[in-house]
Order: C-alpha cells, then structure tokens, then sequence
C-alpha cells in the first residue's frame, strides 16, 4: 500500500496546532523513532482524569507532526482513558487517510509519547 | 541503455503500477541473472557440505567455495588467497577485527583514529572497544564546506599512542572517495594498523590492497551485486596468523582435545561452523559479473566493467550518471545537497533534503510513482549530528540506472513538492498553540 496524503497532514504538518511547552503540566514523556528520527514530547496537565490541556514539541515527518497536532487537538478535555485507548484506525480517521505499514511508527510516535506520560 | 534488462531480472517488476527505478543501490544493490542462477544451480546440483566429506557432492561444494576465495583475492589484488576470510557482512568482518587484533592489541590509553564519516558499523564495535580498554577515541574532521576530510588534523590525530585507524573508502552518505592512500601512510609511521571498510567501495571503486598497503579491508557482498549474508575480511597474512580465532567450534581446529585444542591454518582458523556456501557461491557470480567480459558491454568494445587499472569502465559510466543527476537535482529549488556538487573524487551516492518535504514523506511520494529512495540518517547518526539536520535523502546509483530513472525521480521530486509545500496563499496563520484551522479539520471526528 502507498502512502496518501491529505490536507489535513498538510496542513497540520505545516501549521501545527499545541506546539510548544506547557508550564503547568502534569505529566509528560518523549517517544523516539530510531529508524528515521522522529522525536516527540507532550505535555499533559491531566485533573480527575481528563485532558485539561496538551501541547508537544515535534520535529519530525509529516506524518508524526499531524499525527501529534490533530490528537492533541482532539484529546483536549476528553477522558485520559480514552485517549490512550487510540489506536491507528482512529489516528488515521482524524488525518483523513490510511496510514501504510511503513509509516505506522510515525503516525503512533505521539500516542506512545502519551502513554509513557500516564 | 547500459545494462539490459533481462541481466537484472527485478528491474521488470511494477511498483504501485509504475517502472521500477531503484536507487537505493547503496542500502543494497540487485542482483544479476547470472547470481540467482549461481546460487539455484548450487542447491539443485552440488548441495552439500565444504571441507568435511569425501563424496563428489562435497568436492564440487568445495570446490565452489574455494573457487570464490581465488576470485576474491584477484578482485581486491591481495597477495595470498588465504587473506581472504567469507564472513557474514561487513559488520562482521569489522567486529572480528575489534575483538581479535584490537582485544589484544589495544591497551589502557591508546588511541583508536577514525572519522566523522563513518557508518554505525564501522563506529560503535570501536566505542565499545574502546570503553573496555579504557583506550581513547579520535576522529578526523569533516569540512561542512567541502564534505572532505581535513587531513590537515593528521598531523595531531595520529600519534605514538595510535594503535589503529579505520576509516571508510567510500562515505554511505556524501558519497566521497575519501583520501584513503595519505591516512595508510601516516598511520604506518607511527606503527598504527589501518582497516578499511569498503562496503560502499566495492563494486564502484577498483580496490588493490596491496597498493594500499591497508592492513585490513572489508567488503559487503551484497552491495557489489552478490546475495545478503556474505562480507570478506582481508587481513595481512602476518596479522591474521597472530591473531586468535573470533568464533570457535566446528572446522577452525586443527586437534581437539576434552580440555584444549589447536586452531586450523589460515583463512579456516575464521571461519568456524557451516557458512554461508551459496551466498559466497553467489559472490563468485557477482566478481565475475564485475570482472569479466560482458555481453552487453563487449558490444560496445569495453570488455570489463570494473578493469584492473585506474577509472574501469563502470566507474566512468556511474560517474557520468552521478553528473548527470547532480546536475538535475540542482536545477530545483530548495534542494541542498550534502556532498560535493561535482563528480570528483565521488560516486554516486548523494543524500538531499527538499524544503518544506520532510525524506521521508518525500520517499513516500516517490514510492507511489516506483521510485525506490533511502531516507533516514544512513546508520550514520553523529555525521548528521555535524550536518545538524536528523535525516536525508538519498539516492545511490548502480550500472544499471540510466538518466530516464534519473529524469523519473526528478519528476516525483517536482511532485512532492507541488503536494506537499505550504498551502499559498497560507490558509491561516499559526500563531503558537494556535486552535486556528478548524475548519479544515473535519468538525468533530467521531471515534469509538
């Protein structure tokens, strides 16, 4: 299978939404993909076990920018649980294309940033 | 065309519908017809075991194996056959020489030369060397402005306490040919060893050791048109007999006893257990197919592809390419290669990255339209560390690209560029922790 892209990932990958650090965070992690160097570190600040906010720095491909920029701004003020239930599917849905197996550790970087973080 | 086709039977496959246009030959080459025959006939008419049996299956296997060693030895031009040791990569043929000359050889406080250039390879069995012996790592320097090595560092690099360089013939990612002759030499005065690894020299550069004088050379098979599995170690023969075995067991002993044992004569003293028989039977297929007269190109009067002496035919064909290419690519903008931008000294192995298209959405791109590119830090992370980026682009040429692949990746280029840039005008602006763009997000995605 081939890679498609989207306008979403474009435009995430260019104009990426919670960039930056959070100051009154309460948990964070980095996550590394050692095959490509994709890097990635959230910032959550998590109160009776929901999403208050969440930002990232990433530096990386297209696909692990917007992977990371739409599930943070889908994860804002949802449940942590459900959060860390996403899995490639949903990160797919929210970038509006299928994600092939070569391209399945970009497009999962951020998610297991967030679950070393919780 | 250069090569036919039909000499390389994958370049008829279809990728994603399109042509094959392979250039990834640096990660590793195709492989000919007359390879994946050597190594078929093998199974279907000689299988059986080397060294070991009387039976005719036995002698012919042998006979084989040994055969490849011959060819070998003429191929880099060493001076004995048993300098020539079949290991199962590079990787291998370097971590023999880390863990027999250099455990016995490198001592608290000396000094180990190599470069900034190197693959991981040819790196960390160094490192880990080195951290056990409490011994010391130096590099030579790579110029950002040229991509060459600064030799001028030699003169306070190498010292007394230098027990051993090892330096790469050909760099896996700005594709120089680097000045391998001058760092033999100056190591030599000091009485320091020098290994070479050649794993992106062999099968684009003549190599002679004997002219080199190196003490050690390694070659990759895979990379010069043989089958995975199979790299060649060549050692000086006085330095190979002093040195104890890497791997014992079966084949490298001379007499066991139930508490000891004697190690067999040179190259069986390294090479213990069953090898890889068709892969160094396939490796003969590839010399050859380097060395030897071939159909295509004896139609048009050149009758080697790599010829014993000086610039063979295959290195001028590829370094014409390579011009070709480097010409090309820096026709479009936003294109930086890193690397020299002229055919001097280099081959055709370049690495590049295109603003605003990350490598590897790049390689994406180019893999919808069959072309096959490497992307990442090549295994040679602290160079890119130096370059200051985490990854490139690469291509790598072999004897069979032609400059309609290179036209083919060009196009895919100006593709990716077209589909992947900012939107223009911008859509919206991205002020920092910006929610701005929602719009395009489709409004509330449900997900389970």
């Amino acid at each position: 299978m081939t890679q498609s892209y989207s306008s979403i990932i474009k435009n995430h990958y260019h104009h990426p939404r919670d960039s930056g650090k959070l100051s009154d965070y309460t948990h964070t992690a980095e996550a590394l993909n050692p095959l490509c160097g994709d890097e990635t570190k959230v910032y959550l600040k998590i109160r009776k076990g929901l999403i208050e906010e969440i930002a990232h720095e990433t530096r990386g491909c297209m696909i692990c920018v917007a992977s990371a920029s739409v599930v943070s701004e889908y994860a804002r003020g949802k449940a942590l649980a459900a959060i860390k239930k996403l899995g490639l599917q949903d990160i797919a849905k929210l970038l509006g294309v299928s994600i092939s197996s070569a391209r399945t550790s970009c497009a999962t970087l951020f998610l297991e940033a967030i679950w070393k973080a919780s | 065309m250069f090569m036919l086709e039909k000499d390389f039977p994958i370049l008829n496959r279809k990728i994603n519908g399109h042509r094959l246009v392979y250039l990834d030959n640096a990660s590793t080459a195709q492989k000919p017809e007359s390879v994946i025959k050597a190594m078929d006939s093998f199974y279907r008419q000689h299988n059986a075991n080397i060294h070991r049996g009387i039976h005719t299956l036995s002698q012919e296997a042998t006979k084989l194996y040994e055969d490849t060693r011959d060819k070998v030895q003429k191929f880099i031009g060493a001076k004995h056959r048993e300098e020539i040791i079949f290991t199962s990569s590079a990787t291998e043929a370097i971590n023999l020489v880390v863990w027999t000359w250099g455990h016995d050889h490198v001592k608290r406080g000396d000094e180990i030369l190599l470069t900034e250039v190197e693959h991981h390879s040819n790196l960390v069995p160094w490192q880990i060397l080195a951290k056990k012996k409490n011994a010391k790592l130096k590099f030579i320097p790579v110029s950002l402005t040229t991509y060459n090595l600064q030799l001028t560092a030699l003169r306070q690099l190498i010292t007394k306490k230098t027990k051993l360089v090892a330096v790469n013939h050909v760099s896996n990612v700005l594709g120089t040919i680097n000045p391998v002759e001058k760092i033999i030499r100056a190591a030599h005065r000091v009485g320091a060893k020098v290994l070479i690894d050649g794993a992106q020299a062999g099968g684009h550069v003549p190599v002679n050791v004997q002219k080199l004088d190196c003490d050690f050379y390694v070659l990759s098979g895979h990379k010069m048109y043989g089958p995975t599995g199979v790299g060649v170690l060549y050692g000086k023969k006085e330095l190979l007999n002093e040195m104890p075995p890497y791997r014992s067991g079966g084949h490298m002993i001379k007499k066991v006893n139930l508490n000891s044992a004697t190690w067999a004569e040179l190259p069986h003293k390294f090479e213990a257990g069953t090898g890889n028989i068709s892969g160094v039977i396939g490796l003969e297929a590839a010399v050859d197919f380097l060395n030897s007269p071939n159909p295509s190109l004896a139609k048009r009067g050149t009758p080697s592809l790599l010829q014993r002496e000086g610039r063979g035919e295959l290195l001028k064909y590829e370094s014409n390419l390579t011009a070709y290419a480097l010409k090309q690519m820096l026709k479009i903008s936003g294109l930086k290669i890193y690397g020299p931008q002229n055919t001097k000294d280099r081959i055709g192995v370049i690495s590049f990255n295109l603003k605003n298209v990350p490598p590897h959405d790049l390689a994406s791109i180019l893999d919808s339209r069959g072309v096959a590119i490497r992307t990442g830090h090549h295994c040679a992370m602290p160079l890119h560390q130096k370059l200051g980026i985490e990854s490139t682009a690469r291509i790598s040429l072999a004897i069979y690209n032609t400059k309609e692949d290179i036209d083919a990746f060009i196009a895919g280029l100006k593709y990716a560029q077209r589909l992947l840039s900012p939107p223009r005008p911008p859509a919206w602006t991205s002020p920092k922790r910006s929610r701005a763009g929602e719009g395009e997000m489709k409004e509330g995605v449900n997900l389970p």
